[in-house]
């Protein structure tokens, strides 16, 4: 990418070639990596519960990352191989993602037209992971594309060339969903659900999350174990005026500040307490809360 | 004829009845000893010259015989002259006046000198105006007068008697009353006072003689409440009161009410108050009044220095309005309220303690309340202090008013510590204290304490269990309170580092209430080291001579009981081995000079510890002979407030296995415990109380608990929820005072009893052309809704503007935009309505009887429609049974176009009382039961329309639709019973209800107000200024112009 005397600021990764080198930074709490393990070697779609910024994405990561085999052998070398983790293919969801941001679409090109494919179909040619983040924001239409994908089949059809693609060996449709918005409107189909094995995600214990923050915003133990504390009593205040307890990034990104040199308090009245509700009441609150636990 | 002998005088006595002759007869021979012949003669000459007098005034020489003999063991026969002259002088003017002297002279001489008798009998007769009534009142006063000269002197008489006089003019009932009380009242007031007494009395007896009665009857009571040297300024308010023209009861009352809130203050303030008062009284009397009345409620809000800048505000209104300044000072204007709360240094629990229970809900995990310690102390399960912070294990419980430091900020800080104190012990496990249980930092010593065959057996809890080790029982909880206390505060500061400065701030000033160590008895001295350790004292811990060794061993302890990781266990084996060095001294008092300060960290020094060896130690010097006293508590650190493990632990085992325990053993768990404190001492058998009381509450928690199992709903709002009914306070407007009455009127919301459905469809059958004619009106709605969309990604057809742009921009070499479509969009309807219907008794008038006017001049070109029809009889209807129909076609029509709305009908009677019935509630889907509640609409009791629209607006308020409306269907004005104190009813009704109309605008809603009075015009004008309002001259007509009037104002 770098052409001589021209250098880039920025990264360009293909879709199927951006794969994780480094190892992900996660801390399992539970047996989470061997079922993962296990339904990845069964081809078993999974589905992931649990509130935001728990670490379902880091998970995800980190599993395409511990999957993943040496691409490239350089023969006669023994170095033996550079590792490098499965391709992992993410697709936010949202309102209007329609099939053919999935699938792709036909271009114009000049006078004629160019076919070019959408991140899943590069997932399934490629053997990737596919990542989709938020499943029930899309539209329904949508989701019900993903049925031959996640049973025995493992097909995409693709409509609009008139063909059927066949998922490669190491596709794996992984998807996302926040029961705790829960709404009428806002609810997986239960054609949909049932094509996954379904995995919880909790906020970690106060230990490892002390090791998570500590590790990701680089405080000190005593600080990351203040902010893992907080993290605790505001997540007790689910459903007392809070609609969701205060997530581990929104933890993270306190220490950040504190590193930063912010006052602990004011970091964690602008990356908590604010953050998380508009109304004042629950914020006087949890402003209590952070002034107990931060000098 | 001469009376020179018996003979003669009782021949002389013959002519009048035979009493007269008889009286002489028992008392002439003890009266001949004493006095000589002619004196004796001239005796009898005189009672016959009495009794001759008038043709009643015999009864006079009776009482003057009878009299004679007593007065004359006090008299010579010199003052018995001027007595008899005096009598006969009464006798001139009315012989019963005579009586009653000659009656009462033997009784007053006790306290009477002889030569003040005649002026006796001149008082008395001063009151005499010629009438039975002033001689009764005279009588009364002779009758009186020895009870009355016990007290007072014959001048003070003077003063009382011409009150009386005065009061007499206007009423002598009223005076003789007065007189009645006389002795009573006097005998409890002093000198000074009683004078200041008569002259206000005079004075109202002028102006309000029924105040004054009631002034003089309450004057002891009153005035003894109020501070010595204030009372004649007192006094002298009342009379500028009485003399500012107030109404009448208004003097009485200040005097009683005032006397009565300045009886529960601080009586250095009352110079203060009264002249504060006086400034008020002087512009209005009634304001002064509730000045004084409201002051401690006021003063339990402020400081006093804050009062003054209270009352100015005040005072600038009142100048403006008396009646907004009068409710200013009643504490009924919600600027007073305001001022009350930005003046305020207190903090009321209430505006907190959604936040501390979030808080201490954050901090424990578990849904704790946060509740005033009435709560609990109103309860009688055992907790008895209304002051101190305390938990029973699910809620905390503080005091309703935090008033410890001067300012807001302090108290809340207080506040924060003491709630989080008490998460301390949830959190930390105070109450989970198991028998069992190992403890962490101690060799466990409890199991070895109990005897073998007892082991567990009876105990209810684990805490009972462990208390009952030991002999003392009430020293071992006490040594436990301390220790665990200290425990919970150490441990507290480590948890939440953030806290901690606040903490030992309030822990330092706890440290300032503390009492002298050294006037201790021994043992208490010891714990009192300890809670000052626990707080935070390092310095001069006063230790008594010859006891260093056993202080060093508690502190060390202490020390132990709080290293980090102790649990509750580790704070019950620390209160074995400290009960067991506090027992080996006696609970004396040592003298003062046998104390020495020492550190905590020479106490600490753990090398002089190990020197001493860990055996008991050396029998310190003490005087053995001394006399113990009984052990008493430490004084309460206030923000820790009161532990009581035993009272929670039997109170959770209660809930969860109540059947299991049996009432014995309950009594005897009760009866052994210490901590229990009972509210009512004076009950007959206050611990069977206690023990009920316990039940009913782990009852009423078990309850609790599985219903928010089944339904999660909040065990508080339990009690809100019954019977249907939901009780809601809104502020009501008052023009006058151009202020908001706080939370003045209570709105009773109830679900509308169901009838039959027959009524909704009769009405529908009986219109059926008009039902038609509607709903077609209203389907043709929906077209109007469609509109064309501009530059989307897609749609029905190429937008020409945005294709010719896109072009352009392709020729030029940019990315042309893809938004050139357009599309008819259906726009949704959004509209919420709440329809309120006036159901108050004036709608039970028949519509017939508005035909007189209506049919003649309106209604003749367009006859209503129901004459057309067969079966109905327009006598038969009433204003409200056209709105009911109305409301039936309305609802079709809304159905129709699928708008939410709800119905809603409204009556009551005062402000405590405003009904609001739901006929079909926002949301409520139109059903049989809607249909079967419009029939029960019925005329009930009066229109305060102004809280049934603030009831409906914050309804409507929590709906999300773009538009909506609150339709108001009324037979006339706002009128309700004490809607304003003074004549301006119809007024204070328009302007409150005009308010709630511009409350409800202010809110996004469209207030529309229809009514069927022809004599609207006038007040909806002021009422509806600048809303949509209408009248519908002709009632018939309503059900076809209400839903026209709602197709004009939705589209």
């Amino acid at each position: 990418m770098c052409a001589e005397g021209i250098r880039t600021l920025y990264k360009e990764h293909m879709i199927e070639e951006y794969a994780s080198v480094e190892e992900p930074f996660y801390i399992p709490v539970h047996d989470e990596e061997e079922i993962f393990t296990a339904a990845y070697t069964q081809k078993i779609p999974v589905l992931l519960k649990g509130p935001t910024g728990c670490g379902k994405t880091r998970f995800v990561q980190y599993m395409a990352w511990k999957l993943g085999r040496p691409l490239t052998v350089i023969k006669g070398k023994d170095k033996g191989s550079e590792h490098q983790g499965l391709p992992l293919v993410t697709v936010a969801c949202h309102e209007d993602l329609t099939a053919s941001d999935l699938v792709g679409r036909y271009l114009l090109e000049g006078e004629s037209t160019r076919w070019i494919d959408g991140p899943l179909t590069r997932a399934v040619k490629a053997g990737a992971i596919c990542y989709l983040d938020e499943i029930v924001e899309a539209r329904k239409d949508t989701t019900v594309l993903i049925h031959p994908l996640t049973d025995h089949r493992r097909i995409l059809p693709v409509e609009k060339k008139g063909q059927v693609l066949e998922a490669s060996d190491g596709f794996l449709l992984v998807i996302s969903y926040n029961p705790g918005y829960q709404s009428a409107l806002k609810d997986l189909k239960h054609s949909t659900r049932q094509r996954f094995i379904a995995m919880e995600f909790g906020y970690p214990p106060r230990d490892v999350e002390k090791a998570i923050i500590q590790h990701e915003s680089g405080v000190d133990e005593a600080t990351a174990m203040e902010l893992a504390k907080l993290g605790e009593k505001v997540r007790h205040l689910k459903e007392h005026g809070l609609q969701e307890g205060v997530s581990t990034r929104l933890l993270i990104y306190a220490g950040e500040l504190i590193r930063q040199g912010i006052a602990p308090r004011r970091a964690c009245e602008v990356a908590v307490v604010w953050a998380l509700t508009d109304d004042s009441e629950v914020q006087k609150s949890v402003e209590e809360v952070v002034s107990a636990i931060f000098p | 004829m001469l009376y020179d002998s018996i003979e003669n005088i009782e021949a002389g006595l013959q002519k009048f009845p035979p009493a007269v002759l008889q009286e002489f007869r028992s008392t002439a021979p003890a009266v001949q000893r004493r006095l000589s012949s002619a004196d004796f003669y001239l005796w009898g000459k005189e009672g016959i010259a009495l009794a001759e007098h008038s043709f009643r005034s015999w009864e006079a020489t009776v009482e003057y015989f009878r009299a004679t003999l007593v007065v004359l063991r006090q008299l010579d026969f010199s003052h018995l002259s001027p007595w008899t002259q005096g009598g006969k002088a009464l006798a001139q003017e009315s012989s019963a006046l005579a009586c009653a002297f000659f009656r009462a002279s033997a009784e007053t001489l006790h306290h009477l000198s002889p030569d003040r008798l005649v002026d006796w009998a001149l008082l008395g007769r001063s009151l005499y105006k010629g009438t039975w009534r002033s001689s009764s009142l005279a009588c009364r006063l002779f009758d009186l007068s020895p009870q009355l000269l016990i007290q007072v002197s014959l001048d003070e008489m003077k003063k009382l008697s011409l009150f009386l006089d005065r009061l007499a003019n206007r009423s002598y009932d009223l005076a003789l009353e007065a007189l009645n009380l006389a002795p009573g009242v006097l005998a409890e007031l002093e000198k000074g006072d009683r004078d200041a007494l008569y002259e206000l009395a005079c004075l109202l007896a002028e102006i309000t003689p029924r105040d004054a009665k009631l002034c003089f009857e309450v004057a002891p009571k009153a005035l003894n409440r109020i501070c010595r040297d204030e009372r004649r300024h007192f006094l002298s308010l009342v009379a500028l009161v009485a003399q500012s023209g107030a109404q009448e009861s208004i003097p009485f009352l200040f005097f009683h009410e005032g006397a009565r809130s300045l009886g529960t203050l601080d009586w250095a303030l009352h110079p203060k108050l009264l002249s504060l008062a006086e400034e008020l009284v002087v512009d209005s009397p009634l304001a002064g009044l509730e000045f004084l009345k409201n002051c401690p409620a006021v003063l339990a809000r402020v400081r006093s220095s804050d009062l003054e800048p209270w009352l100015r505000e005040g005072q600038i209104l009142l100048r403006d309005s008396p009646e907004a300044g009068v409710d200013y000072f009643r504490l009924e204007a919600r600027r007073s309220l305001e001022v009350i709360e930005r003046l305020a240094s207190s903090m009321e629990l209430s505006r907190v303690s959604d936040v501390l229970q979030m808080y201490c809900c954050a901090l424990t995990g578990r849904s704790i309340l946060i509740l005033p310690t009435m709560k609990l102390t109103e309860k009688n399960l055992g907790w008895a202090s209304p002051d101190s912070p305390t938990t029973e294990g699910n809620a905390i419980f503080l005091p309703p008013v935090i008033n410890r430091y001067p300012h807001k900020d302090e108290n809340f800080r207080w506040a924060k510590v003491a709630a989080t104190h008490q998460t301390g012990h949830i959190e930390l496990g105070t109450f989970d204290f198991s028998f069992d249980r190992p403890a962490h930092h101690f060799p466990d010593l409890r199991p070895s304490l109990e005897p073998k065959e007892a082991a567990g057996e009876k105990s209810i809890t684990d805490f009972q269990r462990f208390f009952n080790f030991f002999p003392e029982r009430k020293l071992a909880s006490e040594t436990f309170t301390v220790v665990e206390d200290s425990r919970i505060d150490h441990q507290v500061k480590e948890e939440y580092k953030g806290i901690k400065p606040l903490y030992e701030g309030i822990q330092r000033d706890s440290l300032e209430a503390r009492p002298d160590i050294i006037t201790l008895p021994l043992r208490e001295a010891i714990l009192e080291n300890l809670v000052r350790i626990s707080l935070g004292q390092t310095r001069g811990l006063a230790v008594s001579n010859g006891l260093q060794s056993i202080m060093k061993r508690a502190v060390h302890l202490q020390a132990q009981s709080r290293s980090p990781g102790a649990t509750v266990e580790d704070s019950a084996e620390a209160t074995i081995r400290l009960y067991r060095l506090l027992v080996s001294i006696p609970n004396i008092v040592a003298p003062s000079e046998a104390w020495q300060d020492m550190d905590l960290d020479a106490l600490l020094d753990a090398e002089t510890l190990e020197d001493m060896g860990d055996q008991n130690p050396a029998e310190p010097p003490l005087d053995r002979e001394a006399h113990a006293l009984e052990f008493t508590p430490p004084q309460t650190v206030e923000f820790r407030g009161e532990l009581k493990p035993e009272l929670v632990q039997i109170l959770s085992r209660l809930e969860r296995e109540r059947t299991q325990i049996s009432a014995p053993a309950l009594q005897e768990a009760m009866d052994n415990s210490t901590e229990p404190q009972l509210k009512d001492k004076d009950l007959e058998r206050p611990r069977d109380q206690l023990i009920s009381n316990l039940v009913k509450e782990a009852a009423r928690r078990e309850r609790a608990s599985s219903s928010q199992k089944r339904n999660g709903l909040d065990p508080s709002q339990e009690s809100l929820e019954r019977d249907d009914v939901l009780s809601f306070l809104y502020d009501e407007w008052d023009f006058r005072a151009g202020d908001f009455k706080p939370r003045w009127c209570r709105v009773e919301q109830k679900v509308m009893e169901e009838g039959s459905a027959d009524f909704f469809e009769r009405t529908l059958r009986e219109y059926h052309h008009l039902a038609i004619q509607v709903k077609k009106q209203f389907e043709l709605i929906n077209p109007e809704f469609q509109r064309k969309m501009k530059k989307l990604p897609d749609g029905e057809e190429y937008e020409l503007d945005a294709v010719i742009e896109a072009m352009v921009d392709r020729r030029a070499g940019q990315t042309p935009s893809e938004k050139i479509y357009w599309r008819r969009n259906k726009i949704e309807r959004d509209v919420a309505v709440a329809f309120l219907l006036d159901m108050s008794a004036s709608t039970a008038e028949a519509v017939s009887e508005m035909d007189i006017y209506s049919s003649q001049w309106l209604s003749r070109a367009e006859p209503p429609l129901y004459h057309a029809l067969p079966g109905s009889r327009p006598i038969d209807k009433r204003i409200i049974d056209v709105e009911k129909e109305s409301a039936v076609l309305f609802i079709q029509a809304l159905e129709t176009i699928g708008d939410t709305y709800s119905i809603y009908g409204f009556s009551g009677y005062s402000r405590e009382n405003v009904e609001f019935y739901i006929i079909k509630d926002l949301g409520e889907p139109f059903s049989e039961q809607v249909k079967r509640r419009l029939d029960k609409i019925a005329p009930l009791q009066a229109t305060r329309m102004g809280p049934a629209i603030r009831h409906a607006t914050a309804k409507l308020d929590v709906q999300e639709a773009k538009t909506k409306i609150l339709f108001l269907l009324s037979d006339g004005r706002p009128q309700d019973h004490g809607y304003s104190r003074d004549g301006v009813e119809k007024d204070y009704a328009v302007h409150d209800t005009r308010m709630a109309l511009v409350e409800a605008r202010r809110k996004g809603i469209v207030p529309f107000c229809l009514t069927v009075d022809r004599a609207g015009h006038d007040y909806l004008k002021t009422m509806c200024s600048d809303m949509g309002y209408e009248i519908v001259d002709d009632i018939h007509t309503l059900p076809k112009r209400l839903p026209a009037l709602y197709r004009r104002l939705t589209t």
